[in-house]
């Protein structure tokens, strides 16, 4: 049985990487991973070396993308920034689902008081626009990179509870749920083993788009200067003093913008292509036409 | 309808008290308490009771609380530790300027997203469809901060044809000048709204032309302009209200980032600045402002779209 | 004979999407003149929508049409878009299947009816147009019609929307009408009232009728000329009298004997086997032949298709030997010897399932506090029997309750009052885990089969399931009962790892009886169980559901809004109404003599697959809608709609008891007696 169902995996997989948007994506984002854990043994570049003298050199054969104020190499902290970038988000991605999506089931299974109480939690996490929320978490916590990921995390709370709730709402009532029921299912056998499994869509595409989302916080959050404190690369704070130097070095803002830029819509095409063939396949096994219809 | 109206807010009522509670109690995160951020790390035993006293921070915490919700409610947010000026009285100075960016991105959004949102829904899956799609995704994708940086590349340091810091004029003031400050901004702002705009539409338009009633006016005969003007608009525009109400909503605060870009004396601007000097009564002020009115204008799209909804019994 | 007001020859739609190319329509012919209905009949993949569309010009552009449709002189298969335009909606109306959905929910009514005369130019917009609106609506019985046309879509009922949408198809006088499956998604007695609307305008207008249903029943109603259609082609045609006296075509002659009866005999019902062909996959040759006893194992049949050919009466099918099929002799019912024994032993048997005043109430609630401002009596008094090996059917129309009771007897609603015991023991709103044994002997057949199967795991999985749920999978027989389980139904123990995705509705219906089965109760509750099967299906299940039920010796409860199924396959019927029995008792009995005026009507309303009896038949046709659960009518439930209701039936709900001189139990102040002229 698994071994069908690891085939149902693979088939989605290929036809998601069918799309020439998502193939380009993926191969991106799997670059930039690579890039940003194996940098240390793979690339002779060093972020955090200043060389003085060659303060914003425009981009050359020594410096790829320049190099910034204190002459440190901009490709190497450009490199080192996704790296912060990427564990920032999959920490923030982490904390989110882990929270929100317990909370969808149990407000979308159960119902009741523990939905009104759990939906009011969320609306309070929703009383303020993202980026506030976060900077007034990162005020209290205080600037660490830790901090940084615990307030975008919490900012994703709301998107993973509601997601998980809508799913499990709809899947509830549907008849497939109350047959087991019917023969004997308890609740919790019921959400685990016939809920849960059918909800696994939304969530992941989910999962991919909070990633983009994350990443952009995250990024917002330094370029404010209430992000991750130097003299960690992050993208937000290259752009920050990028922008200071706009005159003198043009290329300081806008090449790391790219590489932030690139890694979003990357992951912005890829939950969108997945979220499509997702659906696709879900239609699928769902009524097909029937001309005569009964309800 | 005025019951529906008064269970919304009642509905947000715990969400306004919890949410304001964690502002309040934000300023007791801080090392050293309140009175360290007002004093200093230097302060005397004697400065320190003395401060404890006159700010009542001995009193018990729910008084405490209670008291400066109170004194918040009817106007008084306290005083900026660096200005000694009244907080709502800087707020206030500054909701002017976020109101305008805000609503010029808007414009821009919309003038920018409701024709390409039309164009695809019109021709699915052709090549402008696609191109629009990129562009829309390109739109959402491309942070506004960085936008913001190639504008002014473009516009001010090559071009030199706006300033590169963005003043307030007060289109009323002066319309020109307004122009000149508020465009980049708008666009920065208004584009990646515009994406937003487009998609949603889109989507939902693509949506309701699948629909039967679609093929019923067909088969009646409409011509396919009145079709999709009066029966396919009117259905996708409805829930699209509610996109834009939320996204006005959204930029009471949200517009910090471009506010900072462009160093655009909003409320974004001043909040930032608050946190920079520690300024802790000021930035609650500013929170708290935001919380309510965002909160507010969300029961209100509610309203607005029960309101023009004709399916929407509010018994 | 007159020039015909529509005109197809050899018309041919195929769709291109996504590169291959799948047939809906394989070259039909046929005309339809004023005044007369043809009835085209299907079922799932015979492309008669599509050929309705196909006259309308309104496929997509994937599709590609080709062939001649001559309408009122205009060619429509090569027309320009303006010239189609102009024909829609003046010359051709057109009824949907779906009144919720064909319907703009955030437009006025009075509107939508009469903006395509407005958009012709018939009739000026403005007070001109809004009369107009009005007039239309009173054509088609609207109550107050000035003030429903200002309302909008979702304040009207389902029949009364479908109603609107006949004025709306009928506001130009078009000259030809297509309704696709009109009265589908209606209730008996409101698609009775719709026909009635229906036909009454085809007769004040002259307009042609093109009626497309798989409702065989309706056809013999109200149709004069019958197209029946299989695979994309047209395989029989002839006057309505013929086609049900004479049938030719095997697929035909298949359907008919298919069909249960509300008014025939106890045959047992003879379905065609295999399922309908796909689109994508219609047989070479005759499509019909991999399932035909006649065409099976010929040649002929597998490479040649065979042509339509008319005799002088119009009468013609599509078969290379349409001589050969005979309606076979139908078997005597096998159920016969268990009636017997059942019956026999009835009096002294005990109820294995016994209801006793049952109630299921909702509160509805609003205002701010969200207090309680109503109850939804969804059941509201109900008591039944269920005896060992028997069969209780429950009918009803939408709302009437028999749904919410089935489920409330199985412990997936909770009863508000009432008892329910099974075997003698009490199992109302037990506790989940006491429950759960009773689960062993009492099982549940869902409706749709489409959503009653998990689509993430394997069909042999869900079937297991219930041995799991239980721990007794081992102790059963593990994988080995589960492969005997799908013999059981059917089906081959090779499926057992595909999923849901893969099987077609009837199998899917199979292995939801499968898993119901697998541990061996004693009574089964099904709920609609092939209300969403093709008619050539529904016989596969009700035989395979008969001959369970003998081999194993168990008691149905079958809830079902459809008459003749229940007929064929209860031994006992209870009619429900708003949440109470109004009459129940042996179907012999019920279907033969009501007494209760409701179950009267709807018997009446149901339409026979026979035409002879058009003429004949007598009608009742209700009056009004079926009230809202959440606002019962007082006294007797029935009585604003009701023929013989009287000032004590407002007043006083009637007590539900035997009636003296026969078998049948009910609710009524007024019963019909044997003699009375109603």
């Amino acid at each position: 049985m698994t071994s069908r169902r690891a085939r149902r995996r693979i088939e989605t997989a290929r036809r998601v990487l069918a799309h020439p948007g998502a193939l380009a994506s993926t191969l991106f984002l799997v670059l930039t991973v690579a890039l940003a854990f194996l940098a240390p043994w793979v690339l002779p570049l060093d972020p955090l070396h200043q060389e003085l003298s060659a303060s914003l050199e425009p981009p050359s054969a020594q410096f790829w993308f320049g190099a910034d104020e204190l002459g440190r190499d901009l490709l190497a902290r450009v490199i080192y920034g996704a790296r912060t970038s990427l564990v920032t988000a999959g920490g923030a991605v982490a904390i989110a689902a882990a929270i929100g999506i317990p909370i969808g089931l149990v407000a979308g299974f159960f119902g009741g008081w523990r939905d009104a109480v759990l939906m009011r939690f969320v609306d309070v996490l929703l009383a303020l626009p993202n980026i506030l929320f976060a900077m007034a978490l990162i005020a209290v916590l205080g600037r660490s990179q830790l901090a940084a990921l615990v307030a975008v995390g919490i900012t994703g709370v709301p998107s993973f509870a509601r997601i998980t709730r809508a799913q499990v709402l709809s899947l509830r009532q549907r008849d497939f749920v109350l047959a087991v029921e019917a023969l004997g299912g308890s609740s919790s056998y019921t959400m685990f083993t016939t809920v849960l499994p059918n909800s696994l869509s939304p969530i992941l595409v989910q999962v991919v788009v909070l990633s983009s989302v994350a990443i952009l916080l995250e990024a917002a959050l330094s370029f404010l200067g209430v992000g991750i404190p130097p003299p960690t690369p992050s993208w937000g704070d290259l752009l920050r003093t990028g922008k200071s130097f706009l005159y003198e070095a043009p290329t300081y803002a806008v090449l790391p913008g790219i590489a932030l830029t690139l890694t979003i819509l990357s992951l912005d095409t890829l939950g969108r292509t997945l979220a499509a063939v997702l659906e696709d396949r879900r239609e699928v096994a769902v009524t097909p036409g029937r001309e005569e219809g009964r309800t | 309808m005025t019951g529906y109206v008064v269970r919304r807010l009642l509905q947000l009522l715990p969400v306004l008290l919890v949410a304001s509670l964690g502002i309040w109690a934000m300023i007791y995160a801080v090392p050293g308490g309140p009175v360290a951020s007002i004093l200093g790390e230097n302060a005397t035993p004697e400065q320190v009771r003395e401060l404890t006293a006159r700010l009542g921070l001995d009193q018990p915490v729910l008084v405490q609380y209670w008291s400066w919700l109170v004194s918040a409610l009817s106007g008084d947010l306290g005083r900026s530790l660096h200005t000694r000026d009244p907080v709502l009285h800087l707020i206030m100075q500054r909701v002017p300027a976020t109101l305008q960016l805000g609503l010029c991105a808007t414009v821009v959004g919309l003038v920018l997203g409701i024709p390409v949102a039309i164009a695809s829904a019109i021709w699915p899956g052709s090549w402008l469809d696609r191109a629009l799609s990129g562009w829309s995704a390109l739109a959402l994708g491309v942070p506004t901060f960085w936008l913001g940086i190639l504008l002014i590349l473009l516009f001010s340091v090559e071009l030199r044809w706006l300033p590169s810091a963005s003043a307030y004029v007060p289109f009323l003031e002066s319309p020109w000048q307004a122009f000149r400050n508020t465009l980049m901004p708008a666009l920065t702002l208004g584009t990646y709204v515009s994406g937003i705009f487009a998609r949603f539409l889109r989507a939902s338009l693509l949506g309701e032309l699948k629909a039967d009633y679609v093929r019923t006016a067909r088969a009646k005969g409409l011509r396919e302009r009145d079709v999709v003007g009066r029966h396919v608009m009117r259905n996708a525009l409805l829930p699209f209200v509610t996109v834009v109400g939320l996204m006005l909503a959204t930029f009471i605060g949200g517009t910090v980032v471009t506010e900072a870009v462009f160093t655009y004396p909003g409320l974004g601007r001043l909040l930032i600045q608050a946190i920079g000097s520690r300024d802790y009564p000021l930035i609650q002020g500013c929170i708290l402002f935001v919380l309510v009115i965002y909160v507010l204008m969300n029961v209100l799209v509610d309203v607005l779209y029960a309101y023009i909804d004709p399916r929407i019994e509010y018994s | 004979m007159s020039e015909p007001v529509l005109s197809v020859r050899g018309l041919d739609v195929a769709f291109t999407g996504s590169g291959r190319r799948v047939p809906a329509v394989r070259g039909i012919d046929f005309d339809v003149h004023a005044n007369e209905v043809l009835g085209i009949v299907g079922e799932s993949g015979s492309g008669k929508s599509v050929t309705s569309l196909a006259v309308a010009g309104l496929l997509p552009a994937t599709a590609r049409v080709s062939g001649s449709i001559r309408l009122a002189g205009v060619e429509v298969a090569t027309a320009d878009r303006e010239t189609l335009r102009r024909l829609r909606g003046n010359d051709l109306g057109m009824i949907f299947q779906d009144p919720t959905t064909t319907l703009n929910p955030v437009l006025q009514v009075g509107r939508q009816v009469i903006e395509g005369q407005v958009a012709h130019g018939r009739i000026a917009a403005g007070a001109a147009a809004a009369a107009r609106a009005v007039e239309l609506l009173r054509e088609v019985d609207i109550p107050d019609p000035a003030a429903r046309a200002i309302q909008f879509p979702h304040q009207f009922s389902g029949g009364m929307r479908q109603r609107v949408v006949i004025a709306m198809a009928m506001a130009g006088k078009p000259r030809l009408i297509i309704a696709d499956e009109p009265t589908t998604a209606l209730d008996v007695t409101v698609q009775a009232q719709v026909l009635s609307v229906l036909a009454r305008r085809q007769a004040e207008t002259g307009a042609a009728v093109i009626l497309i249903t798989h409702d065989l029943g309706v056809i013999a109603e109200v149709a004069h000329r019958v197209a029946v259609m299989y695979g994309g082609r047209i395989v029989e045609t002839g006057t309505v009298a013929e086609i049900f006296a004479r049938p030719r075509h095997p697929y035909t002659i298949g359907l008919l004997r298919s069909l249960p009866r509300i008014d025939g005999a106890e045959e047992r019902l003879v379905p065609i086997s295999g399922q309908p062909p796909a689109p994508a996959s219609i047989p070479a040759g005759c499509a019909f032949h991999p399932r035909c006893p006649v065409g099976r194992d010929r040649p002929e049949c597998a490479t040649r298709m065979p042509e339509l050919s008319l005799d002088a009466s119009g009468h013609g099918s599509a078969c290379h030997f349409p001589g050969e099929a005979r309606p076979a002799r139908a078997e005597p019912a096998p159920r016969a010897a268990a009636t017997a024994a059942a019956t026999g032993s009835q009096a002294t048997a005990a109820a294995l399932l016994r209801v006793e005043g049952l109630r299921v109430h909702f509160p509805i609630r609003a205002g701010i506090l969200r207090r309680q401002v109503g109850t939804v009596r969804a059941v509201d008094g109900v008591d039944l029997e269920l005896r060992a090996g028997e069969t209780l059917g429950l009918v009803g129309e939408s709302g009437c309750g028999k749904t919410t009771t089935a489920r409330a007897i199985m412990g997936l609603v909770r009863a508000t009052e009432g008892r329910v015991s099974f075997d003698g023991r009490d199992v109302t709103n037990l506790p989940r885990n006491e429950m759960r044994r009773v689960r062993r002997n009492m099982q549940y057949v869902f409706q749709d089969p489409y959503a009653s199967l998990n689509p993430v795991r394997s069909v042999g999985d869900i079937v297991a399931e219930p041995l799991r749920i239980h721990g007794v999978f081992e102790e059963m027989g593990g994988e080995r009962r589960v492969a005997e389980l799908f013999e059981l139904v059917g089906l081959s123990r090779t499926m057992m790892e595909r999923f849901p995705s893969e099987f077609s509705g009837g199998q899917r219906q199979r292995i939801g009886i499968a898993r119901a089965l697998a541990l061996q109760p004693r009574l089964l509750i099904l709920d609609e169980p092939v209300a969403a099967l093709d008619v050539s299906i529904q016989a596969q299940v009700i035989n395979l559901l008969q001959d369970l039920q003998r081999e194993l010796g168990l008691a149905y409860l079958f809830v079902a809004h459809d008459l003749s199924v229940v007929r064929h396959i209860s031994d006992r019927v209870a009619v429900m109404y708003l949440g109470r029995i109004v009459e129940e008792g042996p179907k012999a009995e019920l279907y033969g003599h009501p007494a209760h005026p409701y179950t009267r009507s709807l018997l009446s309303a149901v339409p026979v697959p026979d035409p002879a009896t058009r003429a004949t038949r007598r009608r009742i046709v209700l009056q009004g809608d079926i009230p809202s659960p959440a606002r019962p009518p007082s006294g007797c439930a029935f009585h604003p709609r009701c023929f013989r209701a009287s000032e004590i039936c407002a007043r006083e709900r009637p007590a539900f008891a035997p009636r003296p001189g026969s078998a049948l139990r009910g609710a009524c102040h007024h019963p019909i007696q044997p003699g009375d002229a109603a």
